[in-house]
């Protein structure tokens, strides 16, 4: 059984949400970057503040999908992807400055999202 | 310039929830599963350039003509051939990743289909 430690993700200076906790457990391992490009910053400070795994989630998807995910990162214009992770029950960590919008604005709350989020905003918890 | 040019190869069952308010989901054909229910999947081609206000839009038979185009758009489209297109006339972006349209008929999209974009 993995030792997962705990971090604390805030919103950035023009963000919204959070802060949130984000605690991998032996189920939920993996922090899902889902940003194209490979693994952005953040996700890779999460990873490595927790000991849990980077996943580039865009090449592929994590066996156990959204039920093996500690949390997202993403980097959504406002509409999408905001709204999809929220509303599985993952939290999410935005790196453009969102806010609650789009069909699914409504699972989009403080205590599941997080925007505005660079590499300053993860520290340990 | 023609920019980019595919077809339409999958429709999300969720992705009616955005459609029904005149948003057009986009993602390319390699997008991760979790997104495919939410999404109209184009089969991923090489993009060819950047989309600006007054670019064309042909999708599904529809003209569509760019008003408006939020600053991580682009790269959105870019990286993951992700666009957000919205059927909103809106002159000014209302999100940094929207590509917003006029019309004169209102696309409807099936497999199939074809996109096309143009500046």
């Amino acid at each position: 059984m993995a030792d997962y430690k705990k971090v604390k993700v805030e919103a950035g200076p023009s963000g919204w949400g959070g802060p949130l906790e984000i605690q991998p457990t032996d189920e939920r391992k993996y922090v899902v970057c889902i940003t194209g490009g490979g693994i952005h910053p953040v996700a890779q400070k999460i990873a490595d503040l927790t000991g849990a795994e980077a996943f580039d989630g865009f090449k592929s998807s994590p066996e156990g999908s959204f039920g093996a995910m500690a949390c997202a990162v993403i980097d959504c214009g406002g509409t999408a992807r905001i709204g999809v992770y929220p509303m599985k029950g993952v939290p999410t960590i935005d790196i453009h400055d969102t806010t609650p919008a789009g069909p699914l604005a409504m699972f989009i709350k403080e205590e599941n999202f997080v925007s505005g989020v660079s590499e300053d905003q993860v520290s340990e918890a | 310039m023609n920019i980019y040019q595919s077809e339409i190869v999958y429709i999300g069952e969720q992705a009616e929830l955005f459609l029904n308010e005149g948003i057009i989901v986009f993602f390319g054909d390699n997008a991760p599963e979790e997104l495919q229910e939410f999404a109209v999947l184009h089969k991923l081609n090489e993009i060819l350039g950047e989309i600006v206000v007054g670019s064309t839009i042909e999708l599904s038979g529809a003209i569509l003509k760019v008003t408006a185009v939020g600053h991580v758009a682009n790269e959105n489209f870019q990286n993951l051939g992700h666009l957000v297109l919205k059927l909103d006339f809106a002159t000014e972006p209302a999100l940094p990743g929207d590509v917003s349209c006029s019309f004169d008929v209102k696309p409807e999209v099936n497999i199939g289909d074809s996109l096309k974009i143009s500046s």
